[in-house]
């Protein structure tokens, strides 16, 4: 009888801590028949950019990180945080990355035993100004708060004055009225952040910005505890179908922001198709690196590039 | 010879928390300002307080556990240190050292793997190995100067210090 | 359950043999969470925690907020208070214990710390009360008392240490607790007031004071609370967080301080800048311990299984919270106010939490009653540092003479309880 200890870094009353985690908890105690249980602490045991430590150094069994926390050991999720390589739907931008994962670079994590990839609503583009933001002129003449990573690297380069910080203390920059607009967070953060009274409208582009992606892991020596068969039940209830629970769950939450939206006085403005594909454009660079990292990882890169959007693609028509 | 070495120490660390401790307070001043005033905040202020809130603590701690400076429950603390004044004094100094080794230790642990893996800070991308091994080494010389206090008596008069507050 | 009550009783007992708190609490925490997940882990969880607390943006305003009472102490501006309140206090009976409450709220208002607002009104108010003959007992007791407001009034050191073990608002928290504050002042004006009247040779009357001197202190008191709004105007109107009020704050207590001709001399700035360290380091050894105990507590299961025996004993949401107060004076009188909030929220919180409790008023109550626990015997912190800046004055006549201000501040614990919008009416305007 194995009992895993499962970490959630977000705050345990969100709904990845309150929901999705103790439901793939519940599954793997019934697939296993009751051989394998779990238990998730009231608060996460280590902080969010040290979970793969804490599950290498056995602080606990099971964590969520974030892509960009692995640096270079994890360089194929994030197939999934190229610009505008998305879409809408995290649940299935979050299955067509697990496909990928596997198509493509199964055994790039070698220090923890993989259970899942997913792949969360993808950030949008607000102002809080009375102007929309629907051109390159405007975005790059701004000053904006923008997440750290390839989204501030762009609207650098574009000239754009960026103010860049942890996504949880985004709310203390676009609340105090420094930045006319913000371009990282996801409509369920601009909510959870109440944010929305400081924002005038956003910009719906076709395609997806930006996304960021994570994975879920086990310490190697609890995963080998565990008989090959009850590995396989676990691996049944994780994988796709733990990662489309997440997207699903963020794709709900996304759903009940954007129909507040109305409420708080935030015009949903249709992108310029000129914007998105300047935009689009002025983002290439960020991907020609990645392809670079991919060949030094040993990853085909382009092939899983490719694969992933057309992942998406099926699974939208 | 111990106890000038020791008050060398403190003197160095108290000029350079006083200097972290004013850069704190200013930096926190101008960035406001200038955010308001200039339309120009200080970019990545944040994280610059943040490493100078490490490097305030563990040179602070230099100076608190020279004297020990730390709180204690004064109830039966000094009727049982009556009982053998020496031997309770191995004891329970002994044990805030072996805990503070027990930081070290940890902070050391730290920085190394930071170093392995490369890890920076979110905005400004400094180094976190750096940080971690100055607050290490901060960490170890408060372990010298808790020994040399112990050594020379100076953690011994009134532990609360409270002509400080 | 028992794991986690093996590692209290051990704690507690290491406490009272005189180790100090944040060393044993520390070590207890290692070893407890080592015999849960490994020795290896448990390293790794310490660094972990000691080094990202550290380096914790939001703890920032611990340093930034003492600094500002240093300064502020320095200033040496509480004379000034304290005649201004006895300005306007001075004609009633135990004028001079009234202003020493009102001097004391003001202080308060600047300075994050109970301790230095004991030591300094010690310092200003005993001697006016001695020369009047006021009884040592009315006089000490209002002065130990009277510190306790420190860390219920804003800035407060530990609001923001509770902000971080439930992960609330710092900023929400020193605005909701400005209403119980002032009301705690209200509660004490009508204790020294009921106390005089039932002994009316504690406090006999004292003269005026020289209007000159009157005009001098309350235009001295000016700059206090002009820092006063500001910072708090700041955090309330959310212009600037915490941290930068902390800043702003230290920054405007610095030069009130200039300004009174104090602080002209790089030898002041240090042993001023000096003090804020060493009191940080001192502090956030307590809080690295208590980080690191809260991790072994996490792991343990007690804070599920005090879920599930609340809803065994089928305790209603407002009786979880009064039985949780009780716990929280009960320890408070050995413990001080942090060692309060570390060792008993995290126990806590997931039984708060899950029954819907609102955080911000739970956080003020736990304040309010580790201002209790500060005068509270055994050991009462505010009245030992009076005792320390007045040594010929009885510990057991100060204790005595705290007796009328415990019963004020039962009766503040007993008003937020039953009138939570005390403590949630402002804070609820910022949302
Ligand atoms: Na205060
Ligand atoms: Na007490």
């Amino acid at each position: 009888k194995t009992r895993l200890l499962v970490n959630c870094f977000w705050p345990s009353s969100h709904f990845a801590c309150s929901t999705v985690l103790p439901n793939w908890v519940e599954e793997v105690e019934r697939v296993t028949e009751g051989r394998v249980t779990g238990i998730i602490p009231p608060k996460s045991v280590a902080p969010p950019p040290e979970q793969l430590a804490a599950i290498e150094r056995g602080i606990a069994d099971v964590a969520v990180m974030f892509n960009g926390f692995f640096g270079d050991a994890a360089v194929g999720p994030k197939v999934a945080m190229q610009p505008f390589v998305g879409s809408h739907d995290a649940e299935a931008m979050s299955k067509a990355l697990w496909a990928t994962n596997r198509e493509y670079f199964a055994d790039e994590i070698e220090q923890v035993h993989l259970l899942s990839q997913f792949v969360i609503s993808p950030a949008e583009l607000y102002s809080q100004t009375d102007t929309p933001i629907n051109s390159l002129d405007d975005l790059a003449g701004r000053k904006m708060w923008v997440l750290p990573g390839p989204l501030a690297e762009i609207t650098k380069k574009l000239g754009t004055g960026v103010v860049s910080g942890p996504a949880v203390q985004s709310n203390e920059i676009i609340s105090r009225g420094v930045v006319d607009g913000h371009l990282g967070l996801d409509p369920q953060a601009v909510q959870a952040f109440q944010l929305m009274p400081y924002t005038k409208s956003t910009t719906k582009f076709s395609g997806a910005i930006y996304s960021t992606s994570f994975s879920v892991f086990a310490n190697k020596d609890k995963w080998a505890e565990i008989s090959p068969e009850d590995q396989e039940a676990i691996m049944s209830v994780s994988g796709e179908v733990l990662g489309a629970a997440f997207g699903r769950a963020w794709n709900e939450a996304a759903a009940m922001a954007e129909a507040a939206y109305a409420d708080a006085g935030i015009e949903v403005v249709d992108v310029d198709p000129a914007f998105e594909t300047a935009l689009q454009e002025a983002s290439a660079f960020v991907t020609e690196g990645w392809l670079k990292a991919a060949e030094a990882a040993g990853i085909d890169g382009q092939g899983a590039l490719d694969f992933y959007k057309s992942q998406i693609g099926e699974m939208t028509n | 010879m111990t106890s000038s070495f020791l008050t060398r120490i403190i003197q160095v660390l108290e000029v350079l928390s006083s200097i972290v401790l004013a850069a704190m307070m200013l930096l926190t001043f101008v960035d406001v300002i200038g955010r308001y005033l200039l339309g120009a905040p200080v970019f990545g202020a944040s994280e610059m307080i943040s490493t100078m809130l490490a490097l305030v603590i563990f040179m602070g701690l230099g100076i608190a556990n020279a004297r020990d400076k730390h709180i204690v429950v004064e109830l039966f603390d000094s009727r049982i240190r009556a009982l053998a004044p020496g031997f309770y004094d191995v004891v329970v100094q002994g044990f805030s050292i072996l805990s503070m080794c027990l930081i070290v230790y940890v902070l050391f642990e730290q920085a190394i793997e930071t170093a392995h893996t490369g890890a920076t800070t979110i905005v400004l991308e400094w180094p976190l190995a750096w940080i971690t091994g100055t607050v290490a080494v901060l960490a170890a010389l408060s372990v010298v100067s808790q020994i040399l206090g112990l050594l020379t008596g100076a953690n011994q008069p009134n532990k609360h210090h409270l002509e400080d507050v | 359950m028992t794991t986690a009550l093996i590692g209290f009783a051990v704690l507690f007992a290491l406490c009272f043999i005189g180790f100090r708190v944040g060393f044993a609490t520390l070590i207890v925490g290692f070893v407890g969470f080592a015999m849960l997940r490994g020795f290896d882990a448990s390293l790794a969880m310490v660094g972990q925690q000691v080094f990202h607390d550290s380096m914790n943006y939001n703890l920032s305003v611990i340093p930034l907020f003492i600094l500002m009472g240093v300064f502020i102490v320095h200033a040496r501006i509480s004379q000034d208070l304290y005649d201004a309140a006895y300005a306007a206090l001075g004609r009633f009976r135990g004028g001079l214990a009234l202003a020493t409450v009102l001097a004391a709220g003001g202080f308060s208002a600047v300075c994050g710390s109970t301790l230095a607002t004991a030591a300094t009104m010690a310092k200003v108010a005993m001697p006016p009360m001695r020369n009047y003959k006021y009884s040592d007992r009315l006089a000490s007791g209002t002065i130990a008392a009277g510190g306790t407001l420190g860390i219920m009034i804003p800035p407060s050191v530990p609001l923001v240490i509770y902000g971080l073990i439930a992960e609330q608002d710092i900023g929400l928290l020193f605005i909701a607790g400005i209403l119980p504050g002032l009301m705690l002042v209200i509660l004490f004006l009508i204790a020294v007031g009921i106390t005089v009247r039932r002994n009316p040779m504690a406090a006999p009357s004292a003269p005026p004071l020289e209007p000159a001197r009157r005009k001098e202190a309350i235009r001295g008191t000016l700059p206090v609370l002009i820092l006063f709004l500001v910072v708090l105007g700041g955090i309330y109107s959310g212009a600037f967080t915490a941290t930068e009020a902390a800043g702003i704050g230290s920054f405007g207590a610095a030069v009130i301080a200039v300004m009174r001709g104090h602080l002209l001399t790089l030898g002041e700035w240090r042993d001023c800048l000096v003090d804020a360290t060493t009191t940080t380091a001192t502090i956030f050894i307590v809080l690295l311990g208590a980080i690191v105990f809260s991790q072994f507590i996490n792991l343990s299961g007690m804070p599920y299984d005090l879920l599930d025996l609340v809803d065994e004993w089928e305790l209603s949401p407002f009786q979880l919270v009064i039985f949780v107060c009780i716990i929280a004076i009960l320890m408070g009188m050995v413990f001080e106010a942090i060692g309060i909030l570390v060792l008993l929220v995290p126990v806590f919180l997931p039984a708060l939490q899950i029954n819907g409790i609102d955080m911000i008023w739970f956080g003020i109550l736990v304040v309010l009653v580790s201002e209790i626990g500060l005068i509270t015997p055994p050991i009462g912190m505010n009245v030992f540092v009076v005792k320390s800046v007045l040594p010929d004055v009885r510990l057991g006549a100060i204790f005595a003479g705290v007796l009328p201000y415990i019963f004020a501040l039962v009766t503040g614990l007993i008003l937020v309880l039953i009138i939570p919008q005390v403590a949630t009416f402002l804070p609820g305007l910022m949302r």
